[in-house]
C-alpha cells in the first residue's frame, strides 16, 4: 500500500507532538521578589476596572520593576478550567477566584500554598478567610443582596419580594451552580428549617414556586445591566458590585440589604503551581491583602475587607458585607460541601425548577 | 506502473501531505485526547481521576433526562432546519431569477450577515425580541397585546434567532444549487400545460434538491452544534446537548462527561451524514 509509509509519518509526528506537549519544559523560574512580570486572572468587567485602577496602579508605583497584566475571565470556574487546560506551561502566576471553585485547584494542584515569610499580610487576615495549608486567603468579602429598579415601591426588605405574584416575569435569579442562586436556596432552605449539609429540598421546593415569576435564570449580559434599565424589576446579586452601579446609574438601580439571613461570598487569591514568576506573585499578593490596598478597594467597590487591620472609612464599611449592624446575619456555609453538591443540586435545579 | 502515473501520484501525495499535517494536530489530536478524556473519571467538585471507566457513558445512557436533551437538539436541528429552507427558499430563488442591475448588491446583502459574528446578532435579537424591545413595544402600541409576549428566555426566542443566523448559509448553498438549473425546462413545463403549482413542484424544486439537501446538511450540523445563541436566548431555561457540553466543562468542571457527551454528539452526526450521502444518491440516480 501507497499510504503506509504516510500514515506512519502521521502517527510519528504526533506522537513527537504529544511527547512535546507533555515533555519536561523547564522554564527559567524568575525568583527576584522585586523584578519581574506577573500575570494576574480575574473577574472582567467592573472588577477588572475598579481593581487595576485601586489596587494594580498603586503597586505599580510602589514596585516599578514588577509588571503587572491582568487577563479577564467570566466567571470562577472559567477562571480554573483555563488555569487547567494549561497546567504543564502555565502563563499565569496569581488567580482570584470564590472560594468554592479555589478549593478544587488547590486539590488538583493546580495552585500551590504560600510562603508565610513571602506574604506576612496573612497572619493578620479574619479567621473565616484564612484556608487550610496555607492555600491561598481571602482577599474580598462580599453579601447576597436583592437589587431592585427604582419602580419598585416600597423597599423590598426581605427575601419574599421575589415572589410577590405582581412581579411575575420581572425576576432575575442566575441559577445554581452559579453560587448566587445557590445561595438563595441555602438562605431558603435555612429559613424553611432546613439543614442542607443533609438536604435542600425545601430550598427546592421554595424556588419552584418562584420560577413563574422568573424572566431568566442566566441573565445576559447580566443582573444589573438587566435590573439598571428596567427589564428586570427584581435580582439576587451581590453587594459590591450593586453598591458601585447604584452610584453609576444614578439611581435606577438600588441595592437592599435584607433584614433576613444572607450569605457571604469570598474571593480568594491564589498562586498559580509552577507560575513563571513565583516570588514576585507573592510579592504582589501581600501587596493586595495589606491593610492600604485592602482599604483602597473598599473604598472604590465596596468589598469589604479580609485583613482585619484594615480601617476603612465608615461610610464606605456601613455599605459592605462587614457593615457592624448586619455581621449576626450570616448563614455560615460550609463552601468546601457547596463544591462537592455542585453537580447534585444543578442536576435538581434543572429537573425541578428550570424545566418549569 | 508507468513513470508518468507515479509521478502524478508522487504529486497528489505532495498536495495531500501539508493538509494531512494539518488535520493531524489540529484535529485527529485533540479528538484523541477528548475520546481519551472521556474514559476518565470526573467527580461534582471538579476533579479528574485517570482511569479507564465508561461511567460517563452509562451516566448519559441510563438516564432519561439526557435522552429528553439529545431528543431536543435533534427536534431543534429539524426545525431550524426546515423553518430555514421555507424562508430562504423564495429569497434565493428571487435572487437567481431577478433580472435588475441590483443583483449583484442584493446577493451580497443577503449574505451580508455572516460579516457579523454570531454571538453580535444575538445580542441584537435579545434587544429586538426583549420585554422593552421595537417587537413588543410596537405589538403594544398597536393595543395588540397588553403585556409583552416572552419572545426570549425560551425555546422560542432561540428558534427565531437561530433560523436568521442560519438563513445566509442556506442562501448560499440554494443559490449554488440553482446554478445547475435550466429555466428553458420551466417554460416548456409551462408551454406544455401545467400551471405555475405543477411547475414548481414537478420541475423547479425537485431540480433544486442538491441545493436544498447540502443548505439542510450544513444548517442542521451548525444548529445542533450551536451553544451561543441557544445559552443567551434560553434564559437558562432550554438545555441541548451542545450547551451540556460547554456548561459540564466550564461550570460544573466535570471534563470526562463533557468528553462523552462530545462524542455522543459527534456519533449524531455521523448518522446525519449517513442519511445525506443515502438522499443525494437516491437523488442523483433519478
Amino acid at each position: 500500500m501507497k499510504l503506509k509509509p504516510l500514515a506512519g509519518g502521521l502517527l510519528a509526528i504526533a506522537l513527537a507532538t504529544v511527547a512535546g506537549c507533555s515533555g519536561s519544559s523547564s522554564t527559567p523560574t524568575n525568583d527576584a521578589p522585586d523584578a519581574g512580570t506577573i500575570t494576574v486572572k480575574g473577574y472582567s468587567g467592573i472588577f477588572e476596572d475598579v481593581f487595576k485602577k485601586s489596587v494594580i496602579e498603586p503597586f505599580q508605583k510602589k514596585y516599578p520593576k514588577i509588571k503587572v497584566n491582568f487577563v479577564g475571565s467570566a466567571n470562577s470556574a472559567e477562571n480554573l478550567a483555563s488555569l487547567r487546560a494549561a497546567k504543564n506551561s502555565p502563563d499565569t502566576d496569581v488567580s482570584i477566584m470564590d472560594i468554592s471553585t479555589s478549593g478544587t485547584g488547590n486539590k488538583s494542584e493546580v495552585f500551590q500554598p504560600l510562603d508565610p515569610a513571602k506574604v506576612p499580610n496573612m497572619k493578620d487576615i479574619d479567621p473565616r478567610g484564612k484556608v487550610e495549608g496555607n492555600f491561598g486567603p481571602a482577599l474580598t468579602f462580599d453579601s447576597l443582596v436583592l437589587l431592585y429598579n427604582d419602580s419598585v415601591t416600597p423597599a423590598p426588605t426581605t427575601w419574599d419580594a421575589l415572589w410577590d405574584p405582581k412581579y411575575k416575569g420581572k425576576v432575575v435569579v442566575p441559577a445554581q451552580p452559579d453560587i448566587q442562586g445557590a445561595g438563595l436556596m441555602l438562605i431558603e432552605n435555612a429559613k424553611a428549617g432546613g439543614d442542607y449539609t443533609k438536604s435542600v429540598d425545601q430550598g427546592i421546593a421554595r424556588l419552584k414556586q418562584l420560577a413563574p415569576n422568573v424572566q431568566t435564570w442566566s441573565p445576559q449580559p447580566d443582573s444589573y445591566t438587566l435590573v439598571q434599565s428596567g427589564t428586570a424589576a427584581l435580582a439576587v446579586g451581590w453587594n459590591a458590585r450593586g453598591q458601585y452601579y447604584a452610584d453609576e446609574s444614578k439611581g435606577k438601580l438600588k441595592v437592599a440589604i435584607v433584614d433576613e439571613q444572607t450569605i457571604f461570598q469570598i474571593n480568594t487569591i491564589n498562586l498559580v503551581k509552577d507560575s513563571p514568576s513565583p516570588a514576585a506573585a507573592q510579592t504582589f499578593i501581600n501587596y493586595t491583602l495589606s491593610p492600604e490596598s485592602q482599604e483602597a478597594f473598599t473604598e472604590a467597590m465596596f468589598y469589604a475587607p479580609t485583613n482585619t487591620k484594615a480601617k476603612p472609612s465608615a461610610k464606605a464599611l456601613k455599605r459592605t458585607a462587614l457593615d457592624p449592624a448586619k455581621t449576626a446575619e450570616i448563614l455560615q456555609v460550609d463552601w468546601t460541601q457547596v463544591a462537592a453538591n455542585r453537580e447534585k443540586w444543578t442536576q435538581l435545579w434543572r429537573r425541578e425548577i428550570l424545566a418549569n | 506502473m508507468s513513470a508518468k502515473t507515479r509521478s502524478a501520484r508522487l504529486t497528489v501525495l505532495g498536495l495531500t501531505v501539508p493538509g494531512l499535517l494539518g488535520l493531524a494536530v489540529s484535529f485527529v489530536l485533540p479528538l484523541a485526547w477528548l475520546l481519551r478524556m472521556s474514559f476518565n473519571r470526573g467527580d461534582s467538585t471538579g476533579l479528574i481521576e485517570e482511569t479507564f471507566t465508561l461511567d460517563s457513558y452509562a451516566q448519559f445512557v441510563g438516564d432519561s433526562y439526557y435522552w429528553d436533551m439529545a431528543w431536543e437538539t435533534t427536534l431543534l436541528g429539524l426545525g431550524v432546519t426546515v423553518l430555514t429552507i421555507v424562508v430562504s427558499y423564495p429569497i434565493a430563488l428571487f435572487l437567481v431569477r431577478t433580472e435588475s442591475r441590483f443583483k449583484g448588491i442584493l446577493v451580497a446583502l443577503a449574505v451580508a450577515p455572516l460579516l457579523t459574528s454570531s454571538v453580535v446578532r444575538t445580542y441584537g435579537w435579545l434587544v429586538l425580541l426583549g420585554n422593552q424591545g421595537v417587537v413588543n413595544q410596537a405589538l403594544m402600541g398597536a393595543g395588540l397585546v397588553d403585556q409583552p409576549l416572552a419572545l426570549i428566555n425560551n425555546r422560542l426566542g432561540v428558534y427565531i434567532a437561530l433560523v436568521e443566523i442560519m438563513m445566509p448559509y442556506m442562501i448560499l448553498c440554494l443559490l449554488a444549487g440553482f446554478g445547475r438549473f435550466n429555466p428553458e425546462l420551466e417554460h416548456a413545463a409551462r408551454s406544455l400545460g401545467a400551471n405555475r403549482w405543477r411547475t414548481f413542484w414537478r420541475i423547479v424544486w425537485p431540480l433544486s434538491m442538491p441545493g436544498v439537501l447540502t443548505g439542510a446538511l450544513l444548517v442542521f450540523v451548525l444548529t445542533i452544534s450551536s451553544f451561543v445563541t441557544p445559552r443567551l436566548v434560553g434564559g437558562g431555561k432550554v438545555f441541548y446537548l451542545a450547551t451540556e457540553i460547554y456548561d459540564q466543562a466550564t461550570a460544573t468542571l466535570n471534563w470526562p462527561f463533557a468528553a462523552a457527551i462530545a462524542f455522543i454528539l459527534l456519533a449524531l452526526f455521523a448518522v446525519v451524514i449517513v442519511i445525506y450521502q443515502r438522499a443525494l444518491r437516491r437523488i442523483e440516480a433519478q
